[in-house]
């Protein structure tokens, strides 16, 4: 019965991290098998030490040791839960595998701030990347029997840990019940990315508006879950993934309600205003520059045209190029390490800043939309909403270049019916979360 | 699911546009002066009638008008309901075209109207298609962004 050691030991050949450790456990010699990139091996042994005090009875110890605190595994899932980062205690005198959970090498960031979304005057922690923190702190926030924790298992070769959280008197059962079979009739697909939970979670390839919106804080999270709605937790992904996805998480926090209603009504307000802004406002420049100058007054008209003077190309292009520009600016600035992002910045301020206007290549006014569009842009919730109108902006300039007025208008529509017709598990994008287990 | 909102935007807004579109023409030529008078006795002509339809449907409840029809033989009501369907169409092509010709002559003096035709077919071809649910789901948003706008409009 060599052959439990054998097939570890031909499993884990090319793992240079992979230790075997002479010990003895209440003076039986074993072996302890593990990955020291995992886990913690001083600290360990002197835990099992400890476990085995010689002023207690050998024989009592031995009998916890090896027939409560250990679990009799076979070959195969010993060589899984190595790989989990479990330790083997493997005994020669019984030819026997026990599991035993070690410390654990601390490989988790501690919790920290929100660095993707900011929260002004509310709580300042946010989930990291292990999912069991992630759970505990929603736990501390929810104090209540109703909260329901389910965990799978998922993928083929690299498996990955899923958790829904809902609580069980707020959330819509037909809901879950979908999300669940979801997951039970994908549980052998690899998740590496949440473009693959997208797939897992039954929605087409080239829809703009995922299922899920992401959040980093907890506070979020469990308004959502008081409003019956369903999170979801993906090992090694810092966020919550709140199903289903409404319209109105663009626009509402639940920090928000910490301000008075005023307060809150006017900042809501804003948001709303700033995804207007968005949509509207580099199509409404193309229109009215390009296609139907004459429905502005006469003196707004000229002084457009005369800051349009010596321009060579139409203004369709001309909104393109520093559209373009603009994401570049974005974009650059995500990839680029800290100490250098400011030159970006700075560049990118000369470029779009005067620059641009002398060199004759776009009007003034252009600039102002541009900039325009780009802050109000930010001022949405969440970056994959912002995402969301930063694409959708671009339809409707075509269709604005095509058809003027009319092709902001019709663009305005076919984005209100796009945004109608999505409908996530059951409850249309566009619905309100009013009150407590009412969505849709 | 509550659809009354959604019912109620979708009456008022298809309402607002023949109101905006076609009505203040007919109003304005029907009569020198008083032109209260007209928008008056079409307001209560309108109101009767749409009150002697839903008392109605109320004695059927749950039904709608075709499957009320559906019960009394198909001749009959392929007779009272052709009319409806011709009606129908015939709205939906004129009112295409005149809001087609409108554009033109107010805002894309150079646009063909094949294209603005198409425009706007299939826009309403995508709503169409994607149910009825998605169409008062729009007719709210829409409501909602240009109501107050027409609001504005209105008032300044």
């Amino acid at each position: 019965m060599k052959s439990l050691l054998v097939d570890i030991n031909e499993a884990f050949k090319n793992a240079e991290d992979f230790f075997k450790e002479p010990f003895t456990v209440d003076s039986e010699a074993v072996l302890l098998l593990g990955l020291n990139s995992l886990v913690d091996l001083v600290n360990t042994k002197e835990m099992l030490k400890k476990g085995m005090d010689p002023t207690t009875e050998i024989t009592l110890v031995k009998r916890t040791f090896f027939n409560r605190r250990l679990v009799e595994i076979n070959c195969e899932e010993a060589i899984d839960s190595i790989l989990q980062g479990k330790l083997i205690v493997f005994s020669k005198e019984q030819n026997k595998m026990f599991l035993f959970e070690p410390l654990p090498k601390e490989l988790n960031r501690s919790i920290e701030q929100p660095t993707n979304e900011n929260v002004i005057q509310g709580p300042l922690d946010s989930f990291i990347e292990d999912m069991s923190t992630n759970i505990g702190l929603v736990r501390k926030k929810v104090y209540s029997d109703q909260l329901s924790v389910k965990t799978y298992t998922v993928g083929s070769d690299q498996k990955k840990k899923l958790t829904i959280v809902y609580l069980e008197n707020c959330a819509d059962k037909d809901m879950i019940k979908k999300i669940i079979s979801h997951i039970e009739v994908n549980q052998q697909k690899n998740i590496f990315y949440l473009q693959h939970l997208y797939r897992f979670m039954g929605i087409r390839k080239w829809e703009v508006i995922p299922q899920f919106n992401m959040t980093e804080m907890p506070l979020e999270t469990v308004d959502c879950l008081n409003k019956g709605r369903v999170i979801l937790f993906v090992d090694g992904f810092p966020f919550a993934l709140i199903l289903p996805h409404l319209l109105w998480d663009m626009f509402a926090q639940a920090n928000d309600r910490n301000y008075s209603i005023p307060i809150m009504s006017a900042m809501r307000f804003l948001r709303v205003l700033g995804a207007f802004v968005t949509l509207t406002f580099p199509a409404l420049y193309v229109a009215l520059v390009a296609v139907n100058p004459e429905v502005l007054k006469v003196e707004l008209a000229l002084s457009i045209a005369q800051s349009r003077e010596g321009i060579p190309y139409p203004p369709f292009v001309e909104m393109t190029l520093m559209l373009l520009i603009i994401e570049l600016i974005v974009e650059a600035s995500i990839r680029l390490p800290l100490s250098i992002g400011p030159t970006v910045t700075m560049v990118g301020g000369i470029v779009i800043g005067q620059a641009v206007v002398d060199a004759k290549l776009v009007s003034n006014l252009l600039i102002i939309v541009v900039a325009a569009t780009s802050i109000a842009n930010s001022t949405v919730i969440g970056f994959q909403n912002a995402l969301i109108l930063r694409l959708l902006k671009y339809v409707i300039v075509i269709f604005a270049s095509i058809y003027g007025v009319l092709g902001v208008l019709t663009g305005l529509v076919f984005i209100s019916a796009y945004f109608a017709s999505r409908v996530i598990f059951g409850i249309p994008y566009t619905s309100f979360a009013k009150r407590r287990r009412e969505i849709g | 699911m509550d659809k009354s909102l959604q019912v109620i935007c979708m009456g008022a807004m298809s309402h607002l546009g023949l109101m905006f579109f076609i009505y203040p023409e007919r109003i304005i030529t029907s009569t020198h002066q008083g032109h209260w008078e007209p928008i008056l006795i079409q307001s209560l002509i309108f109101i009767f009638f749409l009150w002697l339809y839903l008392k109605g449907l109320s004695y059927f409840p749950q039904q709608d008008i075709i499957s009320i029809l559906k019960g009394i033989g198909k001749t009959l009501s392929f007779i009272l309901l052709f009319p409806v369907l011709l009606y129908f169409i015939v709205t939906t092509i004129e009112l295409i075209n005149a809001y087609a010709e409108l554009t033109t002559i107010i805002f894309l003096a150079n646009t063909p109207t094949w294209a603005i035709f198409t425009l706007i077919i299939l826009i309403s071809t995508y709503i169409a298609v994607k149910g009825i649910e998605t169409i008062l789901r729009t007719s709210i948003l829409i409501f909602s962004i240009f109501f107050p706008l027409i609001l504005l409009m209105n008032v300044f």
